[in-house]
């Protein structure tokens, strides 16, 4: 089930709310929540939630073997059969596809296909986290499988994150309180999101769409247009997401970290994967890069080797395609190049800074014409046509830009932090904050009708993380 | 932030909770369509014990969506929205130079679609020759038949392209086939067609009329009354700003604003007997083929006053006693064919009309040819030629 869906908004939230805070007792609503996450997740494709308490099952299972074996070599091997089963289980519905093509160009045999579950990605790598959190004793094991299966499936998160590592939540799980001002924030977060996703994602959209589905043909201009319109797309598609994840999970009294800060402010492409997604930059620093060695390791080459695995895999987890392995090798290489010279963190000069900064931009625009492209001879395509200046002003350009002049232009003062400057701004004047408030309240509900409208209407919709 | 500001951001935060909690639950329990609806595909689903959940589910999803609540108040909101963006393209419609929304067939049509399509056209077309009735084939005009027809910038239109796969078809076959575009080829777009509607005014369809008559009275040697094809001899009550048509109602009026409609009839002296749409009709012109029911504001969303034209025009077998002819036409159509079929009623003495759409599993065309025996068959079905089955000649 989509978030920004009106069976979501209209019908099933409400329902779980209304149940969930009729009974006191907090095992009755986990149960509660627990039923609707699975209901949430059997919506699209009913059949796939046998997978996901599959996984819960087993995760489970692993987890009270690694706390009864704590000390022994028999824990240790209870956790490395959970990161087999649940990476088994990612090879097999995300990777064999892909590996079976990739081997029948050698040797002749079968390709086979199977359908990628929705968000399977996200919910293995989160049910791994509990294992590894449990034999690591940075979690309590949990004994009640209901528990477990809240922490997997709960449904604000379960489709494209955050990446909630069990830790983060394992206290709420079985003590959490519920006051209406954290409620009323949350689900104000919820709104922020929606308005991201709705308003901005799904606009821009359209403009890519366009631009990729027709890369022989592309103007310049287009080709430029096209893609400053995915990497805001992708941005507020993806962030929109975590946004109404963190703020519904707040409504029922979870407190899930942050998955963004402004990435494309970033003065480095180190920086900018310090602010996107950053549950699953942690993610892959906690339980790959720092038992690794991390950065702290005797040699230069060993860095080197963390920084591949790492990126490598980073790629390979956005999906089973070259053009996925691509993007993460450009990322390793940039960030090895960061990591060995310095760059630009000994840049004294302004001047020099600022050119960094758009280089860094510029570098993550190029990467998410690969990461968008279908093919890597598409991603060359179209990274042709961008820099051919042969047809730069086309009239393709000057109607989708006309027609998505101002979504773009608030596209762009939402990426930057340019509201938290001015509310900063507001906030030292009282009265005026007062009318701040009155204003920012009609806005919201003007924006909730205006997102209600668009779903009405049926305006492209689909989330770009729930392929992952 | 003080302790007096995040008190105030807090009881905002709380009334903005407040009246978004009563919006959501005010639709959610006001959705009664969806509840209804909800009922029916239950009974389906337990009557079919269908265990194909992901299509049950799919169902449920889309009803709920097309019975939402104020469905069209949002609407309106929306196309208000675009409206003051200045937005071109909205719920797969977009607003050309002029105002007039426009839907185009933005790709090629799946392979062998047209071609299989077409192939049913042939076989009645065999079947017409087999029983010695001659047979036509017209295509009527759109938007893009005009030369003032701009196509929005990078949106291609395929219909010119399935119409020179279906015309060779047909001409390869030696079917007869008169290409209408010629009569839509000057002048203004909003002369011609409807602004929110994908169908032609009646004006327009009387021009297609005359032409029509002028090929039965040069090819077919059938009499025609000059008077009857002369425009001067007819009213023209044009009613303003009265209704939404098919594009209108996906972008809301607001965005697309309301559409005329003129109602064509004889000035001269008409009678008809016979049928239309399965009720008896015995009456002049205006009362046999005007329905004015039509004509009311009073459901804009659900209504067309396009309709106004033989009441939908399912089906008709009329007999002109006026006529000075004894030709027996018969028209096998769809919607755009409604106001040039009552036009057409004041030409010939019997006039027998089947939109295909409305065939009912129990008729046959062919058994229906068979009864009719008309002295000609003229298609002019073209509204949906992509469609998955063009018709059934079962």
């Amino acid at each position: 089930m989509l978030f920004s869906s009106l069976i979501f908004i209209y019908a099933f939230l409400p329902t779980v709310a209304i149940l969930y805070f009729i009974p006191w007792n907090l095992k009755i609503k986990n149960f509660i929540l627990l039923i609707f996450s699975l209901i949430f997740y059997a919506w699209g494709e009913p059949i796939f939630v046998l997978i996901m308490i599959a996984s819960i099952i087993a995760n489970w299972f692993f987890g009270l073997l690694v706390d009864k074996y704590r000390g022994t070599n028999k824990a240790k091997i209870s956790m490395f059969l959970a990161c087999v089963f649940n990476l088994g289980m990612l090879f097999i519905y995300k990777y064999l596809g892909f590996t079976t093509s990739l081997l029948s160009k050698i040797i002749p045999m079968k390709i086979i296909r199977i359908t990628l579950p929705i968000g399977i990605s996200f919910f293995t790598f989160q049910a791994m986290s509990y294992v590894i959190d449990v034999y690591r004793n940075d979690a309590k094991v949990q004994k009640s499988l209901f528990d477990v299966g809240l922490f997997v499936s709960f449904f604000p998160q379960l489709i494209a994150g955050p990446i909630v590592r069990y830790n983060t939540i394992a206290e709420e799980i079985n003590y959490r309180e519920h006051h209406i001002p954290e409620m009323a924030a949350g689900f104000k977060r919820f709104l922020v999101g929606l308005f991201k996703k709705i308003l901005l994602a799904n606009s821009l959209a359209v403009v890519a769409d366009q631009a990729f589905g027709q890369i022989s043909t592309l103007s310049t201009s287009m080709a430029w247009f096209g893609i400053i319109a995915y990497s805001f797309q992708i941005f507020y598609d993806f962030s929109g997401y975590s946004d109404m994840a963190i703020g519904l999970a707040k409504v029922f009294g979870f407190n899930l970290e942050e998955n963004f800060n402004y990435p494309y402010i970033s003065k480095s492409v180190s920086e900018f994967w310090r602010r996107w997604h950053i549950s699953l930059g942690t993610w892959f620093k906690d339980y790959l890069y720092f038992p690794l060695g991390g950065s702290r390791v005797e040699t230069k080459g060993k860095l080197v080797r963390n920084l591949f695995i790492v990126w490598f895999l980073t790629g390979v987890w956005h999906g089973a395609n070259t053009t996925f392995v691509l993007w993460g090798l450009l990322y390793f290489v940039i960030l090895t190049f960061e990591k060995l010279t310095g760059i630009p963190r000994k840049f004294k000069n302004k001047f020099a800074i600022l050119a960094y900064r758009i280089f860094t931009l510029l570098l993550v625009v190029l990467g998410w014409v690969i990461f968008r492209a279908n093919t890597v001879s598409d991603a060359g395509l179209y990274i042709s046509k961008m820099f051919s200046f042969n047809n730069i002003i086309s009239d393709n350009f000057l109607f989708y830009f006309h027609e998505y002049r101002w979504v773009l232009l608030f596209a762009f003062i939402v990426a930057v932090p340019v509201a938290p400057y001015l509310k900063g701004k507001i906030e030292k004047n009282t009265s005026l904050f007062a009318a701040y408030s009155v204003v920012e309240l009609v806005v919201f509900i003007a924006l909730f009708l205006l997102c209600t409208a668009a779903l009405v209407v049926g305006t492209h919709n689909p989330f770009i993380y729930f392929q992952f | 932030m003080n302790k007096k500001q995040i008190g105030v951001k807090n009881i905002f935060n709380i009334i903005l909770f407040a009246i978004s909690t009563l919006i959501i639950f005010y639709i959610s329990f006001n959705n009664q369509l969806f509840i209804n609806d909800l009922n029916n595909l239950l009974k389906d689903i337990i009557i079919s014990r269908s265990l194909n959940f992901k299509h049950n589910i799919l169902n449920i999803e889309k009803s709920y969506n097309s019975k939402f609540y104020l469905k069209n108040d949002f609407l309106e909101i929306y196309g208000t929205y675009a409206k003051f963006s200045d937005i071109r393209h909205l719920n797969e419609r977009y607003k050309l130079d002029d105002g007039m929304l426009f839907e185009p067939l933005t790709s090629k049509a799946k392979e062998g679609l047209i071609e299989n399509n077409f192939s049913k056209v042939l076989e009645l077309f065999d079947f017409t020759q087999e029983n010695n009735i001659p047979f036509m084939y017209i295509k009527f005009p759109d938007l893009t038949s005009n030369k003032n027809y701009k196509a929005l910038p990078s949106i291609n239109d395929y219909r010119a392209y399935d119409e020179s796969i279906y015309s060779k078809i047909l001409k390869d076959k030696g079917v007869k086939y008169i290409n209408f575009d010629y009569i839509a080829s000057d002048g203004k777009l909003e002369n011609q067609f409807f602004k929110t509607d994908h169908h032609w005014l009646p004006e327009l369809a009387f021009k297609a009329f005359v032409e029509t008559a002028g090929i039965l009275k040069n090819d077919y040697n059938v009499n025609i009354d000059e008077n009857v094809i002369d425009i001067n001899n007819y009213y023209i009550d044009i009613h303003k700003n009265l209704f939404l048509g098919a594009h209108g109602r996906r972008t809301g009026y607001v965005y697309s604003g309301f559409d005329d409609i003129s109602l064509i009839y004889p000035k001269f002296d008409t009678h008809f007997t016979g049928e239309l749409n399965g009720n008896s009709i015995n009456g002049n012109y205006y009362e046999s083929f005007l329905y004015l029911k039509h004509l009311s504001k009073d459901d804009i969303y659900n209504k067309s006053a396009y309709d106004v034209y033989g009441d939908m025009l399912m089906s008709m077998n009329v007999i002109n006693k006026q006529a000075p002819n004894d030709f027996k036409l018969m028209l096998i159509h769809d919607s755009f064919t409604r106001p040039e079929a009552c036009f057409m009623a004041n030409a010939v003495h019997n006039l027998i009309t089947i939109d295909v759409r409305y065939l009912n599993t129990k008729s046959s065309l062919k058994d229906l040819i068979k009864n009719v025996n008309p002295d000609l068959i003229i298609m002019q079905y073209n509204a949906n030629t992509r469609a998955p089955i063009m018709f059934n000649l079962d």
